[in-house]
């Protein structure tokens, strides 16, 4: 995809046809979890399969769980290999997170503490998990609504790990704006300080505000001009990587979400043509 | 948080007193962090966990009061270890674990544990991987030929005939139930058949021992040393052929 404007939506199973039988809505590519679709059969397969057949597809997944200290979970892995091959999905991107303490499943992202000692724990599973999907991981930063006894900022958290497990990083511009606010910090200083030439996938999402000092990252809503204006930013700094506008309810009027895709795709081009 | 709040120094005791938090609402003191940012994942992973168990059980849902089916939310939320990866197994986890709750005798509900495992079975038929179909011939004889049947099926044997209960008037006769859910090769739908104990035993006799009906009347009779009536092999090979043209059979074996 590189050296494109690529704007790709989120493929969510309440607006599956849309994708198929709706001609305003026009996505460069898919991108769905892996989670919600690895060894499933019947009629969502056959969805699957055409899903495949009309877009490239990409893979975020939700369980990997970079940051837990139970053993990486191989035999999901390898079926996440498996699956990409079957529908030639070229990009694997997990969160910067985990999802699993104590041998229980918590099915949300939750904040790894800034440490050193977690940033060499995280990066050697990255690795592994590169090994067996013998490509690099992208790795999402997180939105965060508490930080755990932080030994260093979240900008180098990030980039330290990047750097040292040798993967890929996916900049969710929602994320870090709901993260600067939440945790007073600039915005703009942090994308000045991420390791661009890691940058390989884009996220782009709308948010909500439930008190004067919490947003949470919802997908629910649109894009916020603040949030835009970051984006222009960043992909300034940047070219050529995928776009992925994520939305996950609220799709009462679904040609939003194509105007929301050209929006990004024109701040693309004129930042990248 | 205040002062005396534990200062965890490890990454891996943070993140489980965070897990463990979220899971319990027991309060852990983390020094330098939002209070208000635990209660939000608590919030968000419960609300998860409760949709998708709102979604697999709505039938369980209507029956039981309100209020008793959020403590059995919340009980399965804290203290049950969630194996899957994948949301849309989870269900499977919280008829285990409703089961080893007794719920059904805590609530009098003595159908509850059919009727959960009812619930979820047409999940689990819907969303299950394919399993390739074997070959199969479309015309044959119901009674001297052998039935080919849907790999996309489960039989389950109830104690209660969960199937047929009334969410206005949920309380029904213990009645030994055999249901057979399958997933429909052309619509991808799922459906669920119930059979008699005569069709049930056929059914056994012709998807395991693949026999074809005249053989496997032969043998049951055989088998309960009685002789079957002729209007109920009739009545049994009938609703075999209506098995048949409903999917649940193939066809016949070539």
């Amino acid at each position: 995809m590189a050296n494109k404007v690529e704007i790709g939506l989120g493929f969510r199973k309440e607006i599956a046809d849309e994708f198929f039988h709706n001609e305003n809505i026009r996505p460069d590519f898919v991108e769905l979890a892996p989670e919600n679709w690895v060894d499933m059969g019947g009629y969502w397969k056959q969805v699957l399969n055409q899903l495949a057949d009309k877009y490239q597809i990409t893979a975020h997944g939700l369980s990997l769980s970079v940051g837990s200290y139970e053993d990486l979970d191989i035999e999901f892995v390898k079926k996440v290999k498996l699956f990409m091959d079957e529908f030639n999905i070229q990009i694997y991107s997990e969160h910067l997170s985990f999802a699993k303490t104590q041998n229980a499943h918590l099915y949300d992202l939750l904040p790894i503490p800034f440490k050193q000692e977690s940033i060499d724990h995280v990066a050697d599973r990255i690795k592994q998990v590169q090994d067996i999907i013998q490509r690099q991981l992208v790795i999402e930063n997180v939105s965060y609504y508490t930080s755990l006894e932080p030994e260093m900022s979240e900008a180098e958290f990030v980039t330290e790990i990047v750097e040292k497990a040798g993967c890929k990083l996916l900049l969710d511009v929602n994320n870090v704006y709901v993260n600067s606010f939440n945790h007073n910090y600039d915005a703009y200083g942090f994308i000045d300080k991420m390791p661009m030439e890691s940058v390989s996938y884009i996220h782009m999402a709308g948010h909500k505000k439930v008190s004067d000092d919490l947003i949470i990252d919802t997908h629910g809503e649109s894009i916020i001009d603040e949030v835009y204006k970051l984006f222009d930013y960043t992909t300034s700094k940047l070219s050529g990587v995928p776009v992925l506008l994520e939305r996950d309810f609220n799709f009462d009027d679904i040609s939003d979400l194509q105007i929301e895709m050209e929006s990004l795709k024109k701040i693309c081009k004129k930042n990248w043509l | 948080m205040n002062n005396s709040d534990k200062k965890y120094y490890t990454a891996e005791e943070l993140q489980n007193a965070i897990g463990s938090f979220v899971r319990s609402g027991d309060r852990i003191g983390i020094k330098n962090t939002k209070e208000k940012g635990f209660l939000k994942y608590r919030e968000l992973i419960f609300n998860n966990i409760a949709g998708a168990m709102n979604i697999a059980f709505p039938i369980s849902k209507s029956i039981i009061p309100d209020d008793l089916w959020e403590e059995m939310l919340q009980s399965f939320f804290t203290n049950h270890k969630a194996k899957t990866n994948f949301v849309w197994e989870l269900p499977k986890e919280f008829v285990e674990y409703c089961k080893s709750e007794d719920y059904a005798k805590n609530l009098k509900l003595p159908f509850l544990n059919d009727l959960l495992n009812f619930e979820w079975m047409e999940m689990e038929i819907f969303n299950m991987k394919d399993i390739e179909h074997p070959a199969f011939v479309g015309s044959g004889n119901i009674e001297t030929d052998i039935l080919v049947v849907n790999p996309e099926h489960s039989l389950q044997v109830y104690d209660y005939p969960v199937h047929k209960i009334d969410i206005e008037r949920p309380k029904i006769e213990k009645v030994k139930s055999f249901i057979v859910s399958y997933r429909h090769s052309e619509t991808k739908d799922a459906e669920f058949v119930s059979l008699s104990f005569l069709d049930a035993l056929l059914f056994e006799k012709i998807t395991v021992d693949e026999l074809a009906i005249k053989d496997a009347l032969h043998i049951i009779e055989e088998e309960i040393q009685q002789e079957i009536p002729e209007e109920l092999k009739q009545k049994s090979t009938q609703f075999f052929t209506k098995l048949l043209e409903n999917n649940l059979f193939l066809g016949f074996k070539s």
